[in-house]
């Protein structure tokens, strides 16, 4: 077992239990939960000719009504293939700009504000090398209030590279309405807790459908929206899973389970 | 030139009608190296310095100058851009006084590829005094160009001044001094009816030149903020007046938010027979010789090569009446009816001078900005256009007339609201004499004759021009 996971145990009302470390001590502060954050996602890919999607999120501590968004990237690892707007962007004016090679630009505006939880932008790209790792950086963000004055906004820049975690797996079966609770060591951004960075798959790589909830300072939990069918399934916990000091997860995780 | 009806009848919009597109960096093949023509109502203003349509660049020298004795603007410093600090160019620069040196080369022995066949090679930044005010601008004066490409062989130049104003750049609409995704939202707040009322945010949101706020508007916004469009230029979008059979006619295309001089040419569609296009000017001129109605689209191409177009369409009619008197530009505030006049002073075909009623059709004076009046003459199928500005602020509160006897002297006198900052009348400018109120007295003005007063902002754009009856209570 890695040294980043501990046992799997049970608890009262929950079926399995992960336990993950943040690389990190943190310091706890409130203001790091009233500030908006836009992130990027790491797309674990690493092999030239694959082609990678990286989606770019907000998590809004208050309403916006507009905002921008500048990407770079390494374009001698990366060529952009296509971009879209997020269904956050859902009736917004938006404007995606990939045509110049090593940046994305993208704005958005509506006239009114509201709470922006979600996707605003993903590229999928090609690689164009067999790479480690390459960066996926948000130079710039801002988000604009609807009275036009500026929201403090913090960025987690996003990555490509070869999935480095551990690959665990739950020998016994679960029951189709399973809870997972995840605990870290530290306590979490919860801005950085979301389906962005905790997803579940099938075994054919098709996205579930799941709630991922913050649950106390240092766990979170796993919730299908509608009872999983029986099969193999895999949670991948990124490693863009942050601490309340911005630190990344040391390594991604992933768990398959069977539901009976 | 006699029969002036046509250009009269005032600029306005054919948004509807109207087809728009716009392309950056066309035809232009003389190598070019370019101040940026920027504003800003901030208290900095960053200028770039591009050359253009050049594929090979070994080396070049640049000085960009401030007029003699200018204090209100000062150079502060030169960021070479990323391409001209990595490893393809080494840049120095120097500023000395008023005059700031710029001089890069090659890190390589062999001249450099430029993609695209333009860079930016910096940004100039100018700090700003109170002293410089709204309205006001300062040439940045480009000279001692030398530039050399592949196999260090000379390239002619041609060198393109910059300038400073003291405005809102367009698609700003906020006062950032920079275009951003505020500027959309404004003009979508300003769509939904929580109106852009100054002139100077109306004028910097209406980005392609149509008189009105629309969602094509906050896109553009867009699009330049993120690159995707790199210049506002646009023809001004204007509803053509009516041509009339053997007389004469002319009217005049305008082009917006690009760098002067321009050059205009038709695209596609026909000019009505007997007219034609100044490619220097924008204007229609000639003697149409074939009723119809013809549409046609023009291209304007600006000093750095970039492009837009629109259509247009002007109808010819057989009349008997050869020209309309000048209509002035109407102010009116928003979902009130304006004041056109009932009938309108007509030269004949046969010289004569008449006078002629007028048919309005409705106004709609629900949005701000302009909009044309259209109305019938009589039965003559003559159709007579006045541009209408919606507002939402009376901007001439009161006209009033005196008479000094001893001198034989008229004084006009006019109230004003706070947003005027300057006045003229008759084309002379009005003294100011505190409290909204300014005045001018002349020998020129005569009883009973019109006096035209027109209102500014500070920013120098028209607010309001009202044509007026010299009358003594």
């Amino acid at each position: 077992m890695p040294e980043n996971m501990k046992k799997l145990t049970m608890g009262k009302m929950i079926a399995g239990l992960m336990a993950l470390s943040i690389v990190q001590p943190s310091i706890l502060t409130e203001a790091a939960e009233a500030e908006s954050v836009i992130g990027a996602t790491t797309a674990y890919e690493g092999t030239k000719g694959k082609v990678v999607t990286v989606t770019v999120y907000v998590e809004g501590a208050e309403e916006s009504a507009g905002g921008s968004i500048k990407l770079s990237y390494d374009d001698t690892a990366l060529t952009i293939s296509k971009t879209e707007a997020g269904s956050e962007l859902d009736g917004y004016l938006t404007s995606i700009n990939s045509a110049s090679p090593g940046t994305i630009e993208a704005t958005w505006a509506k006239a009114e504000g509201e709470l922006q939880k979600g996707t605003l932008l993903t590229f999928q790209a090609r690689l164009a090398k067999t790479i480690e790792k390459t960066a996926v950086n948000i130079e710039d963000a801002e988000l604009y209030k609807a009275d036009l004055s500026t929201l403090a906004v913090k960025t987690f820049d996003g990555e490509v590279k070869p999935f480095p975690g551990s690959e665990q797996k739950r020998d016994s079966k679960v029951k189709n309405n399973k809870e997972w609770i995840v605990r870290l060591n530290n306590a979490v951004h919860p801005a950085t807790v979301n389906k962005h960075n905790v997803w579940v798959t099938n075994k054919y790589g098709k996205l579930i459908d799941v709630n991922v909830q913050v649950s106390d300072k240092t766990s979170f939990n796993i919730v299908p929206k509608v009872p999983y069918a029986s099969g193999t399934y895999t949670i991948t916990i990124s490693d863009q899973i942050r601490g309340q000091d911005g630190k990344q997860l040391k390594n991604p995780i992933k768990y398959e389970f069977t539901v009976e | 030139m006699a029969k002036k009806w046509l250009k009269a009848a005032a600029a306005s919009i054919i948004a509807a009608a109207s087809f728009y597109t716009i392309n950056s960096a066309g035809a232009a093949t003389e190598t070019l190296m370019e101040v940026g023509e920027v504003r800003s109502t901030s208290d900095q203003a960053v200028v770039p310095v591009t050359i253009r349509n050049i594929t090979y660049l070994m080396s070049g020298h640049a000085e960009i100058t401030l007029p003699e004795n200018t204090v209100s603007v000062e150079t502060a410093q030169f960021t070479p851009s990323k391409q001209f600090t990595n490893n393809l160019f080494r840049t120095i620069s120097n500023v000395e006084d008023s005059k700031l040196v710029i001089d890069f080369y090659s890190e390589s022995p062999d001249a450099q590829q430029i993609k695209g066949g333009q860079a930016v090679i910096g940004y100039i930044t100018y700090n700003l005094s109170d002293s410089f005010t709204p309205g006001k601008a300062v040439t940045l004066d480009l000279s001692a160009v030398s530039v050399k490409g592949r196999y260090n062989a000379d390239v002619a130049v041609k060198e393109l001044d910059g300038e400073i104003k003291n405005k809102m750049p367009i698609g700003d609409v906020v006062g950032n001094s920079k275009v951003t995704a505020t500027g959309a939202m404004r003009i979508l707040q300003h769509i939904n009816g929580n109106f852009i009322t100054e002139k100077e945010a109306f004028l910097s949101a209406d980005v392609d030149a149509d008189g009105i706020l629309t969602q094509q508007d906050a896109m553009q916004v867009l699009d330049f903020s993120t690159g995707k469009r790199l210049t506002f230029l646009a023809l001004a979008a204007k509803e053509l007046p009516n041509g009339v059979l053997k007389s004469e006619y002319y009217e005049k295309v305008e082009a917006r938010h690009g760098r002067a001089p321009y050059t205009f040419k038709k695209r596609s569609g026909t000019i009505p027979y007997g007219l034609k296009l100044n490619e220097q000017t924008g204007e229609i001129i000639g003697l149409p010789t074939k009723a119809g109605t013809n549409t046609f689209t023009i291209e304007v191409t600006d000093a750095v090569g970039d492009t837009a177009e629109r259509s247009f369409t002007i109808g010819v009619v057989d009349s008997y009446i050869a020209s309309v008197e000048k209509l002035y530009p109407i102010n009116v505030k928003r979902g009130e009816k304006p004041n056109l006049p009932a009938e309108v002073t007509v030269t004949y075909k046969d010289k004569s001078i008449g006078k002629e009623t007028v048919h309005w059709n409705e106004v709609d004076t629900t949005v701000l900005g302009e909009v044309t009046a259209k109305g019938l003459i009589g039965d003559t199928g003559f159709m007579v256009q006045a541009t209408v500005h919606v507002v939402d602020e009376n901007y001439l509160k009161n006209t009033s007339f005196g008479y000094f006897q001893m001198l034989n002297i008229y004084t006009v006198i006019v109230d004003v609201n706070p947003e005027v900052y300057s006045v003229t009348i008759n084309g002379i400018p009005a003294h100011y004499e505190g409290a909204g109120q300014y005045s001018l007295a002349s020998a020129a003005f005569t009883k009973g004759n019109p006096v035209i007063i027109q209102l500014y902002d500070k920013y120098g754009n028209l607010l309001e021009t009202k044509s007026q009856k010299l009358v003594i209570q």
